[in-house]
C-alpha cells in the first residue's frame, strides 16, 4: 500500500527545512530525456451511491457488532469475512440481487461500521457530496467529488485529455443540490438533473467516435522537449548562481517536480474496449433516466472519459417506479419519518432495493468485465461507495434520515488490491460523537484516488475542509486517528 | 483555563505544538539527541534547549527567536510527543531534553527596551546585519501578473482566453494557514500541481502569443522578423534576447541572450512551434519562476549589493505583486532607481496603481488574520433571516477596501488605521448589521478603527460573542504577543446558562478563566480584558445596548446589562491603561509603541516572507520611526512602507 500520510502543511514541509528538504531524494531515475514506455496500470476510479436519506442501521446493514470477531488494527476494531456470514442478502434486503452475492463471494464487497459525523448530527453534514464539515449552507467546506475534480494529482494538466470530465454527477433528488466547490463561495455542484440524460449523453459522449478510445494528446512530444531545456536551466542556475544551500535544495525539489510531470508523458494506460453508446431517445420516464444514467456512467469508466462518478438517490413520490405503489408523500418526508413509520420503513423496504437492483443491473454488471490486460475486473480496480448517511436512529424515532452516528459504509472493489475488501469492519463503539470521524473515511477515498493531503486537508473554507475536525470534542479518545485513513480497511 | 475556540483544531494538531517539517514522511529518522548535565544552570538548560530546538524543531517552526510555538511548556511537548503519530520518533528524547525545550521556548528575560531620542521604543538594532532572505518563488498571484504582463506586450486581450483562464484556476492555492488564525501566501511553497500548473499554463500563453500577429510583428527590438512566414536562427536571438529581458526583469546582453536562444533553438519545429516552445520555456524557467538577487556586488561574505534591475525587481513584486512595469524597467535601465529620490518617486507612484491596493489587502489580510473565521454558524431567526451565505467575503472586503483607502487614498497614520469611520458599506446584509443605509461611506464612533468592524467582532459565531476570541485576536494580532496553547483539557466553551440564573458573558468568562490562584489566569489576564470592551456588539457584530441570554431553543430568556470597561497592561506595559469600551481601546491601540512595532514586524514578514529576526531590526527601525513621526504627529502608513525600501538593508541580499 503507498498511502501517504503527511499532516505536515505544505509551509512546515518548505519554510526553514533546508535540512529537511537536502534530505529529501533526488531521483535521477526520474530524470527522462525522453519518453519510456512503462507498464500499463489502470487508472484509479471511484464511483459512489449516495443514500442520502438512508435507512437506519437496524435495516441496512443487517450487520451488528457481534458479527465481526477477529481484532484488526490497533485502537480496537473487529473484522469477519462477509462471505463466512451466509447467503444473500447477508447485508440487508436491498441487496437482494443475485450479483451482490457474486461479489460478495468473491471478496469485493466491504461494510464498515462506526463512523461519527461531528458537526452536524441530525443533518446531511460529513457525507459523500457534502464535505469535511458539513455542506456549504452548513459548513462551508467543500465535497469531496469536487476535491478529486481539482486536483492535479488525479488530473494532471498535461496529461489529462480535454475530453474527460473529471467528474459526473447525476442528481436523482428531484432538485438541485447546493454544495461547496474547492474555492471560495457558495456554489452549485454541476449536477445531471434526473430529466438530462440526452444532455449528459452529449457532454460525455460527444468526443468519443464509435468504438475507439479517447483521442491522444499530441502536444506530449513537445512539452517533453520543453520540459528537457527547463531542466537543463535548473541544473545550470543551481550549479553557478549564489545561493544558499537550502535554495539549492529547494531547487533540487523543483527539479524532481519537472521529473514527474515529464514522466507523467510516458505512462501508458490500459486500452480500454468501450462502445460509444447509442444516442439516448427522449423519454418523460424517471425510470428510464435512472437505467440510462447507470448505464452512461458504466460506459464513461470503461472508455476513460471520467475517474469519479456521483450518484444522489432521492426523489418526490416515486409513482414511476414500475410495479412499486405510490408512498403518498414524498420520498424526503417519507425517509425522515413524517408519514409515520409503517411508510418510512416501505421506503427503506421497497424503494431502495429498486435502486440497488438497478445498480446492479446497469453499472455493476458492465464493469465485472476485465479492464485492459490488467487481469482485473473495473470493479477490482475502482471502488464503488453505497454511502449513506444512516445513524443509530430508529425508524419512526424523529429524524432518522442521517443522524450521522455509527454509520455504515459498504464499499464494492479494491481499488487494485489497495483495500483488505470482503470484510465486515466493526470500528470501536466509544460512545456518542466519539466514534471514528468520518473525515477518516473520507479521506480514506480520497488517498485511495491519488489526492494528496494538501489538496484537501486545510480547514477553510477556500480550503478543502476534511482537515477539519473542530466539532468533534478535544478529549476525543481517537484523536491520535484524526487526519488519518482508516487504516483498518486498507492493505 | 478557559479554551478558545480555536483550540478545538488545535488540540486535534497539537502536532502542531512540536514536530519535525515532515518526519513523518521519513520516519526512520532519528531525533537527535544531546546530553544535559544535571548541573546546569537555567542559562545553560535553556542554550542546550536551543540546541535540541534547532536541530529537532526549527525545521517545522522557524527559529527559536521567532517560533510560533513559544511558550510550549513540557505537559504540552509531552502531550504532543505522545499523541501525534508523525511526532512518536521524537518519543526518545529524555524528559531533561524535553524540559530544555521548553526552557528555550520560554519566554526571554526582559532586557530593557531600546528608546530612540525621542523616548519611544525601537528594535534593538546591530547596524550591518542583514537578515538572510530565501529565494522566493512567484506567489501564485504574482505567477499570474508576471506572465499576463509578458503576454500584453503581444495583445492585451491574450489574458482573458478561457482556456488560460482555466488553467489559472487550477494552480493550487498557495495561501495557507500559517499560524493561528491568519492565512498568508507562501511564497516558499513549491509543490508538484504548482509546477505543473504554472507549465500548462505558460505552454497554452506561448500558443496565445503565436495566434497575435500584429503583437509578434510589432515586437519591441526584433526589427519586424517575427512576421515572416518562417523564423530564422538570427530573428530567434533577437526574440529571445527581449523576451528573456522581460521575463528574466534584467536586461540581457547579447552573448547571454544569445546562449539562452542556443539552448531553445530547435530547427524542427515550425515557427508557431519554437515562439510558443521559447516562451513556455522562458516562463518556467528559475529567473523567471523565483525572486533571486544574486548579479550586484559582493558587500561581505554572501551579502550582495542588489543591482538596478534587481531593485527595481524587488520593489515592484513588494509593492504590487507584479514585475516592474515599463517607467520602472526604464529607471532600471539607465539606473536611476539606485537614486534615492527616484526610487521614493517610484514607491509613491507605484502605491497609486491599482495593484497596490491588492498588495495592501494581502498585507493587512496576513498581519490581522480578519479573513480567517473558525466558523460562520448563526440561527437563522438570531440573524434576523439575514442570508449568510458569502457575507464573510462581503466583510473582508469592506476592510480590504478600508485598509486600502486610508493608506493609500488618505496616507494616513496607524492612529487613523485604528480610528477612522470610513467605510464603504456596498451590501445590504452589511448594512443592515452596521444599522446603516446601504453605500453609507461613513460609521458611528463606536465602529472607528478596522478592529470595531464585522469581519473582526464575528470571530466565534452562534449566540453567544467571546471576549476570549476577540481579545486573543488583538494580542496576537495587533500586538504580537503569543500566549501560546491553552491545556489539552482546557473547556473550549463556557457551561450552559442555568434557568434562573443567568450570568453576562463577561462575567461567566471572568469566573470561569480569571480566577486568582489557577493556571488560566495567567493566560487570560492578558487576553480577557482586551476582548471586554468589545462587549457592546453581539456575536453577529450589531450593536448591543445589553445582552440577550438564549436558552437550548434558541428563545431569548433573559436581557443582561453590558460592561465594556477595561484595564490593560498589555498596551503600553508596564503601565495600565483603562479605556471605556472599545472606541478607546482603538485609540489607544494607535498610540501603542508596542502595535505599532508589531506592525512593522507583520510589514517585513510579509516583504521578505519569512518571520522577521533581530537581524532584520535595523531595516524595521526605519519605518518605526517615520510611524512614530520625526516631530509633532505621527506619519502615515504609507510613508513607513515607503522608508523600508529606502533602507540600505532592503537593496542587500543576504543568502
Amino acid at each position: 500500500m503507498s498511502m501517504v500520510y503527511c499532516k505536515k502543511t505544505r509551509r512546515q514541509f518548505l519554510v526553514g527545512t533546508g535540512k529537511t528538504l537536502l534530505a529529501l531524494p533526488f531521483l535521477p531515475s526520474l530524470l527522462p530525456s525522453t519518453a519510456q514506455a512503462q507498464a500499463a496500470s489502470a487508472q484509479q476510479k471511484m464511483m459512489l451511491f449516495w443514500f442520502d436519506h438512508n435507512n437506519s442501521l437496524t435495516l441496512w446493514p443487517l450487520l451488528n457488532r457481534s458479527a465481526a470477531t477477529t481484532s484488526v488494527g490497533s485502537i480496537g476494531a473487529k473484522e469477519v469475512l462477509l462471505r463466512s456470514l451466509g447467503t444473500a442478502p447477508a447485508i440487508g434486503l436491498p441487496f437482494r440481487h443475485p450479483l451482490y452475492q457474486t461479489l460478495m463471494n468473491a471478496d469485493l464487497v466491504s461494510v464498515m461500521r462506526g463512523f461519527d459525523t461531528a458537526q452536524w448530527d441530525g443533518t446531511h453534514g460529513n457525507y459523500t457530496v457534502a464535505a469535511g464539515a458539513g455542506r456549504n449552507s452548513e459548513g462551508g467546506h467543500p465535497s469531496i467529488d469536487t476535491i478529486i475534480e481539482a486536483s492535479s494529482n488525479v488530473y494532471p494538466l498535461m496529461t489529462t485529455s480535454s475530453n474527460v470530465r473529471k467528474a459526473i454527477r447525476v442528481d436523482m433528488l428531484g432538485v438541485p443540490l447546493f454544495y461547496q466547490r474547492v474555492g471560495t463561495g457558495v456554489q452549485q455542484v454541476t449536477a445531471f438533473q434526473r430529466y438530462e440524460a440526452p444532455s449528459a449523453y452529449n457532454q460525455v459522449f460527444s468526443g468519443l467516435t464509435a468504438g475507439t478510445t479517447a483521442p491522444a494528446d499530441n502536444t506530449n512530444q513537445l512539452k517533453t522537449n520543453i520540459l528537457n531545456r527547463v531542466y537543463e536551466s535548473y541544473v545550470s542556475f543551481k550549479d553557478s548562481r549564489k545561493i544558499s544551500a537550502d535554495d539549492r535544495a529547494r531547487l533540487d525539489q523543483h527539479m524532481s517536480f519537472i521529473s514527474q510531470i515529464q514522466a507523467g508523458y510516458s505512462q501508458a494506460t490500459p486500452v480500454n474496449s468501450c462502445q460509444r453508446p447509442m444516442t439516448p431517445a427522449a423519454s418523460s420516464d424517471p425510470a428510464v433516466w435512472c437505467r440510462l444514467y447507470l448505464q452512461l456512467l458504466a460506459i464513461a469508466f470503461q472508455c476513460g472519459l471520467t475517474k469519479c462518478g456521483t450518484m444522489f438517490f432521492d426523489t418526490d413520490d416515486p409513482q414511476w417506479m414500475p410495479g412499486v405503489p405510490a408512498l403518498g408523500t414524498g420520498f424526503h418526508n417519507a425517509c425522515h419519518g413524517g408519514a409515520g413509520p409503517d411508510i418510512q420503513r416501505r421506503a427503506y423496504d421497497i424503494y431502495w432495493p429498486y435502486y440497488t437492483d438497478n445498480i446492479a443491473e446497469y453499472f455493476l454488471k458492465p464493469l465485472n468485465t476485465e479492464e485492459g490486460s490488467t487481469g482485473r475486473t473495473y470493479l477490482q480496480n475502482m471502488v464503488t461507495g453505497f454511502v449513506t448517511s444512516a445513524g443509530t436512529y430508529l425508524p419512526g424515532n424523529g429524524d432518522g434520515g442521517h443522524s450521522g452516528l455509527d454509520s455504515q459504509q459498504i464499499l464494492i472493489g479494491n481499488m487494485g488490491g489497495r483495500v483488505r475488501s470482503g470484510r465486515y469492519t466493526a470500528l470501536p463503539d466509544t460512545g456518542y460523537n466519539t466514534r471514528l470521524p468520518y473525515n477518516c473515511f473520507l479521506l480514506t477515498l480520497l488517498q485511495l484516488m491519488g489526492v494528496q493531503p494538501s489538496e484537501y486537508q486545510n480547514t477553510s473554507s477556500t480550503g478543502q475542509g476534511i482537515g477539519n475536525y473542530t466539532g468533534f470534542s478535544a478529549n476525543h479518545p481517537l484523536q491520535s486517528r484524526f487526519y488519518s485513513p482508516v487504516a483498518e480497511i486498507l492493505t | 483555563m478557559l479554551g478558545r475556540g480555536i483550540s478545538r483544531i488545535l488540540v486535534g494538531s497539537v502536532g502542531a505544538v512540536l514536530c519535525l517539517g515532515y518526519v513523518n514522511c521519513a520516519p526512520s529518522f532519528e531525533p537527535s539527541q544531546m546530553s544535559l548535565s544535571s548541573a546546569s544552570s537555567a542559562l545553560d538548560l535553556r542554550a542546550q534547549g536551543k540546541v535540541l530546538y534547532d536541530t529537532n524543531c526549527s525545521g517545522c517552526h522557524g527559529p527559536v527567536e521567532a517560533s510560533t510555538k513559544r511558550s510550549r511548556d513540557v505537559d504540552l511537548i509531552n502531550w504532543a510527543i505522545g499523541n501525534v503519530p508523525q511526532m512518536s520518533y521524537l518519543g526518545s528524547l529524555t524528559q531533561n531534553q524535553r524540559e530544555a525545550i521548553s526552557a528555550a521556548l520560554a519566554p526571554q528575560d526582559i532586557t530593557p527596551p531600546v528608546m530612540n531620542s525621542r523616548g519611544q521604543q525601537i528594535f534593538a538594532c546591530t547596524p550591518g546585519q542583514v537578515a538572510k532572505t530565501p529565494m522566493l518563488k512567484l506567489t501564485n498571484r504574482e505567477y499570474r501578473s508576471a506572465l499576463n504582463m509578458l503576454l500584453d506586450d503581444f495583445s492585451v486581450d491574450l489574458k482573458n482566453d478561457a482556456e488560460l483562464l482555466q488553467r489559472f484556476s487550477t494552480l493550487p492555492s498557495d495561501i495557507v494557514t500559517e499560524s493561528r488564525n491568519t492565512l498568508k501566501e507562501q511564497s516558499l511553497l513549491v509543490a508538484g500541481p504548482i509546477v505543473s500548473g504554472a507549465f500548462e499554463a505558460g505552454f497554452r500563453a506561448g500558443f496565445l502569443i503565436t495566434t497575435a500577429a500584429t503583437g509578434l510583428q510589432n515586437y519591441p527590438n526584433t526589427n519586424s522578423c517575427l512576421s515572416a512566414s518562417a523564423i530564422t536562427q538570427s530573428c530567434h536571438q533577437l526574440f529571445v534576447r527581449e523576451l528573456g529581458s522581460r521575463g528574466f526583469r534584467k536586461r540581457l546582453g547579447q552573448s547571454e541572450g544569445d546562449a539562452l536562444a542556443l539552448k531553445l533553438w530547435d530547427a524542427t519545429l515550425t515557427k508557431n512551434e519554437l515562439i510558443q516552445a521559447t516562451f513556455a520555456s522562458i516562463v518556467s524557467m528559475p529567473d523567471f519562476f523565483y525572486q533571486i538577487y544574486d548579479r550586484g556586488n559582493a558587500l561581505s561574505s554572501q551579502v550582495l549589493q542588489l543591482t538596478a534591475h534587481e531593485l527595481a525587481s524587488k520593489t515592484a513584486f513588494f509593492l504590487t505583486g507584479a514585475p516592474p512595469d515599463a517607467a520602472l524597467r526604464a529607471k532600471a535601465d539607465s539606473g536611476d532607481i539606485l537614486n534615492a529620490t527616484v526610487l521614493s518617486q517610484e514607491v509613491d507612484r507605484l502605491l497609486a496603481l491599482p495593484s497596490a491596493r491588492q498588495t495592501m489587502l494581502r498585507l493587512f489580510r496576513e498581519s490581522y488574520g480578519y479573513d480567517y473565521y473558525d466558523s460562520f454558524l448563526y440561527d437563522a431567526a438570531f440573524v434576523s433571516g439575514i442570508n449568510t451565505s458569502g457575507l464573510q467575503e462581503v466583510m473582508n472586503r469592506e476592510l480590504d477596501e478600508y485598509f486600502a483607502n486610508v493608506v493609500i487614498d488618505r496616507r494616513g497614520s496607524f492612529f487613523e488605521l485604528m480610528t477612522s469611520t470610513s467605510t464603504n458599506v456596498s451590501d445590504s446584509r452589511l448594512a443592515s448589521i452596521y444599522g446603516v443605509a446601504n453605500g453609507a461611506t461613513n460609521l458611528s464612533q463606536e465602529r472607528a478603527g478596522f478592529l470595531n468592524r464585522a469581519a473582526f467582532l464575528t470571530k466565534r459565531s452562534g449566540f453567544r460573542a467571546s471576549p476570549i476570541k476577540r481579545g486573543l485576536k488583538v494580542l496576537e494580532h495587533v500586538l504580537c504577543e503569543e500566549v501560546g496553547l491553552p491545556p489539552v483539557d482546557a473547556p473550549t466553551s463556557l457551561p450552559p446558562s442555568v434557568e434562573g440564573m443567568y450570568v453576562s458573558t463577561r462575567d461567566q468568562t471572568q469566573t470561569v478563566s480569571e480566577a486568582a490562584g489557577t493556571s488560566c489566569v495567567q493566560c487570560h489576564s492578558k487576553i480577557n480584558n482586551l476582548g471586554y470592551p468589545f462587549e457592546r456588539f453581539d456575536s453577529f457584530g450589531r450593536l448591543r445596548n445589553a445582552e440577550a441570554i438564549y436558552n437550548g431553543s434558541g428563545q431569548v430568556v433573559a436581557s443582561l446589562a453590558i460592561n465594556t470597561r477595561s484595564t490593560s497592561l498589555q498596551i503600553r506595559s508596564p503601565y495600565a491603561v483603562n479605556v471605556q469600551d472599545s472606541t478607546e481601546l482603538g485609540a489607544e491601540l494607535g498610540r501603542s509603541e508596542k502595535a505599532m512595532m508589531c506592525f512593522v514586524r507583520h510589514l517585513k514578514r510579509f516583504q521578505a516572507r519569512v518571520p522577521a529576526s533581530s537581524e532584520s531590526n535595523c531595516e524595521m527601525n526605519a519605518p518605526i520611526q517615520v510611524m512614530y513621526g520625526t516631530t509633532g504627529p505621527q506619519g502615515s502608513v504609507a510613508d513607513a512602507i515607503k522608508a523600508l525600501i529606502l533602507t540600505p538593508e532592503f537593496k542587500r541580499w543576504s543568502y
